[in-house]
């Protein structure tokens, strides 16, 4: 019963329906190491509670899990295909790898891909020293860039008062996209076209400044990861997104917990 | 019905039979009839010369060489050779074609159809597809082919949904029944090697400083 009320305490996200009722815990393996988790759970959620490190771009704790990035593809057993620890719920007796060779040189390329595929300048960005992309980049080893950059001719939107949109800098992990629609409610931004022409629009892709539903609130800028939006009159010393804002906001109004 | 097709493969299935044969259209032909019966018996062979390859199953599909068109048209034979039933297409290809620009093609389509939602597929499909032109226009060499068969497998692997999984198919089958084309078309040599490389300027290394371990200063030009 302990174990259960620890398991319960320790801030799961998990539907609501009939949470006050005892949760059943699974156990599984992931490296190699028993861990437990309650039903529901999912791979990234118990591998994190546990301690353990899987690395993620496109999850933000607070959000909807969106399966785009796969960074979080785990190796699971009796299962041929890689799956999204994001996304994959725990389930008794599962044995899980996340850190296999194969695993850590997919998630080398996935990063050159992100940085092949935008124009990120580091030593100009507002987010140098607080993105996630760059740490991601450190965590998996890239230390070079091995496919073409493809230079894509992106624009840059300032019209709004207070934030500002880069599209060069941006990896379309729509973290911006789910923030606005599930946390403020307004579904400002969203993704328009496909392939390499997606990109994060605005209403009817239209001026950010011009906006008629945008709200001004900064969730979008608390997601972002890079510094494709950024807060405008702030320097690098004074970047900081706090994602974790976005997380206290959902278990506040969701689960009624209020403490950080 | 059932008596129709093959065991474990009952029925008849349709096929759309295109490219360099005499009778192209819509085939209907019972599951495990040979590839060589569709496309020379129904199909009527190439108007022109021998029949290269196969392309089936579309563009998520793989090319059948010429030496295997005694592969019974099934799911488990069609899959054994590295392609797939898919959308029933059958594109017959003969020695003018030229594989490596099937294999760009196709890759042309899947880059145009990628939604762009995940990595692999969104990137992936146009890396691969500039490696395939580089190497089409033979600006590319082993080190580039070498990645093309990593980016491959790893889109392979990671892709979200059946679009990015299966993108780098014809690449992959192509490959490997048609391995040489690439590899003819690479850049001839990619280091020249030896004296009189105009561009390289020739430093004299002072090998007592060398040894000394001063470095810099050994290879400054005296």
């Amino acid at each position: 019963m302990r174990l259960l009320k620890n398991v319960e305490g320790a801030g799961f996200q998990l539907a609501q329906k009939g949470a006050r009722q005892p949760m059943t815990v699974l156990t599984l393996t992931i490296d190699g190491r028993l861990i437990s988790a309650p039903e529901g759970a999912t791979i990234l959620q118990a591998a994190r509670e546990a301690g353990m490190f899987i690395p993620t771009m496109c999850y933000l704790d607070g959000l909807s899990a969106h399966g785009g990035c796969r960074l979080c593809l785990v190796e699971i057993e009796r299962d041929f295909r890689l799956q999204p620890a994001c996304f994959v719920k725990v389930s008794e007796g599962m044995v899980v790898h996340t850190d296999t060779p194969e695993l850590r040189e997919y998630r080398r390329i996935l990063i050159e891909m992100l940085f092949a595929e935008g124009n990120h300048i580091c030593s100009v960005c507002v987010a140098n020293g607080s993105c996630e992309l760059q740490n991601a980049a450190m965590a998996v080893g890239m230390d070079h860039e091995s496919l073409d950059y493809q230079y894509p001719n992106c624009d840059v939107d300032i019209s709004h008062e207070r934030f500002g949109i880069d599209h060069n800098r941006c990896i379309l992990c729509t973290r911006c996209v789910r923030a606005c629609d599930e946390l403020e409610g307004a579904h400002t931004l969203d993704i328009a076209d496909r392939g390499t022409d997606a990109k994060v629009v605005i209403d009817m892709s239209q001026p950010w400044g011009e906006s008629q539903t945008c709200t001004s609130c900064g969730k979008c800028f608390m997601a972002c990861p890079t510094g494709a939006i950024f807060r405008k009159r702030s320097t690098v010393a004074e970047m900081d997104h706090g994602h974790a804002k976005l997380d206290y906001l959902f278990n506040a109004r969701e689960k009624q917990q209020w403490n950080i | 019905l059932q008596a129709l097709g093959a065991p474990g493969n009952a029925g008849t299935k349709v096929f759309c039979l295109t490219g360099k044969v005499l009778n192209t259209g819509l085939v209907e032909v019972p599951l495990g009839t040979s590839l060589r019966k569709i496309v020379e018996d129904i199909g009527g062979g190439a108007p022109d010369g021998q029949i290269k390859a196969v392309q089936t199953g579309g563009p998520s599909g793989g090319c059948i060489p010429a030496e295997l068109l005694d592969t019974p048209v099934d799911y488990e034979s069609l899959a054994k050779v590295g392609s797939i039933m898919g959308s029933g297409g059958m594109i017959v290809m003969d020695s003018s074609t030229n594989m490596v620009d099937v294999a760009r093609y196709f890759m042309e389509f899947c880059k145009e159809e990628s939604c762009g939602k995940c990595i692999p597929c969104r990137v992936g499909t146009v890396q691969m597809h500039r490696l395939l032109l580089r190497i089409l226009e033979g600006t590319a060499g082993p080190e580039e082919l070498q990645r093309l068969e990593k980016l491959c497998e790893m889109v392979r692997r990671t892709s979200l949904c059946g679009l990015g999984q299966t993108a780098p198919n014809p690449t992959i089958s192509t490959l490997r029944y048609f391995r040489h084309e690439y590899e003819e078309r690479l850049r001839p040599d990619p280091v020249p090697q030896g004296p009189g490389r105009p561009d390289l300027i020739p430093i004299p290394i002072n090998e007592q400083r060398l040894a000394g371990g001063v470095w810099m200063e050994a290879a400054k030009p005296r």
